[in-house]
């Protein structure tokens, strides 16, 4: 599958063990065509994309202020535990969701096609899973 | 429906006297009448704010009395909205026309007016249908801004 590994990636063990996650859940979760993880600033720690030139950096860091945005909405509505931000186009998504620990945040595409609600299903495991590989190995 | 109440109700003078006069409409009133209407025929729905692009609360309703800061609502609305069209930008992809803000059992969907004069908002229980919300909310953003448009 090519990917776009525009990483700004470290090549550092915990980038590693984090893309093979993420490898991991788009085989598990064949709904998800792309899965992205972003640190606490908004930079990309790991990727696995089939997009190509695609503005990586702007994206990750866009996807951290939709979350921000998105519970300070909640916030500000006295609702609590915002649990994923999605965005909707004509023929596809991005669901945004934080990690529990809110060390980082991930990023999954979908198409039109596919079913959300088994990507859903699935982004809690992977969300404590990568905040379980960022405690072991924090990015540099 | 009960519990449904307009921030900005049109201003109709009650009749105690014998002298029938014409009811005082707000110049507002049509807005005010479209979200009700999308209050009271969506069930789950249980508040829309009307947000110009700059942020600003234009109108809004609620099913309960609102608790919530509407200013800082309507502005981190529509920067959810700004985020989410660059995120969508970024990976170029087509235009995002909505934002869904998700908790355990609520669910707050953002989406902008059809020439981006405004950003609808929508704060709704979360066993609401999300489908029949995604069908009806288009209309309600073409009704928006029409409304804007005549004000």
């Amino acid at each position: 599958m090519p990917t776009a590994s525009a990483l700004e990636s470290d090549g550092s063990e915990s980038g590693s063990a984090l893309e093979h996650l993420l490898g991991e859940f788009l085989g598990a979760v064949p709904d998800a065509t792309g899965v992205v993880v972003a640190s606490e600033s908004g930079k990309p720690i790991a990727s696995r994309l089939l997009a190509e030139r695609i503005q990586l950096i702007a994206a990750t860091a866009m996807a951290k202020l939709l979350s921000w945005a998105g519970e300070a909405v909640a916030a500000n509505l006295r609702l609590p535990g915002m649990l994923a931000v999605t965005i909707d186009g004509p023929s596809w998504q991005v669901i945004v969701a934080p990690t529990p620990s809110h060390t980082a945040a991930v990023l999954v595409t979908l198409e039109e096609s596919s079913d959300p609600s088994r990507v859903h299903a699935a982004l809690p495991g992977l969300l404590r899973a990568v905040d379980r590989n960022l405690e072991a190995a924090p990015p540099a | 429906m009960a519990g449904v109440r307009p921030f900005r109700p049109a201003e109709v003078e009650e009749e105690d006297d014998a002298i029938a006069r014409p009811p005082k409409v707000s110049w507002d009133a049509p807005l005010q009448d479209a979200l009700t209407l999308f209050l009271t025929s969506v069930p789950g729905v249980l508040t829309i704010v009307v947000a110009d692009r700059n942020g600003l609360p234009v109108m809004s309703a609620s099913r309960e009395k609102p608790k919530a800061d509407l200013v800082a609502v309507s502005a981190m609305a529509v920067l959810a909205m700004e985020a989410g069209r660059s995120v969508a930008r970024n990976l170029h992809t087509t235009q995002a026309h909505a934002v869904t803000v998700e908790g355990d059992n609520w669910k707050v969907v953002v989406s902008p007016t059809p020439t981006g004069l405004a950003s609808v908002l929508v704060m709704m229980e979360g066993t609401t249908n999300l489908g029949l919300l995604k069908l009806t909310l288009p209309r309600l953003a073409d009704a928006v801004e029409r409304h804007l448009e005549t004000l």
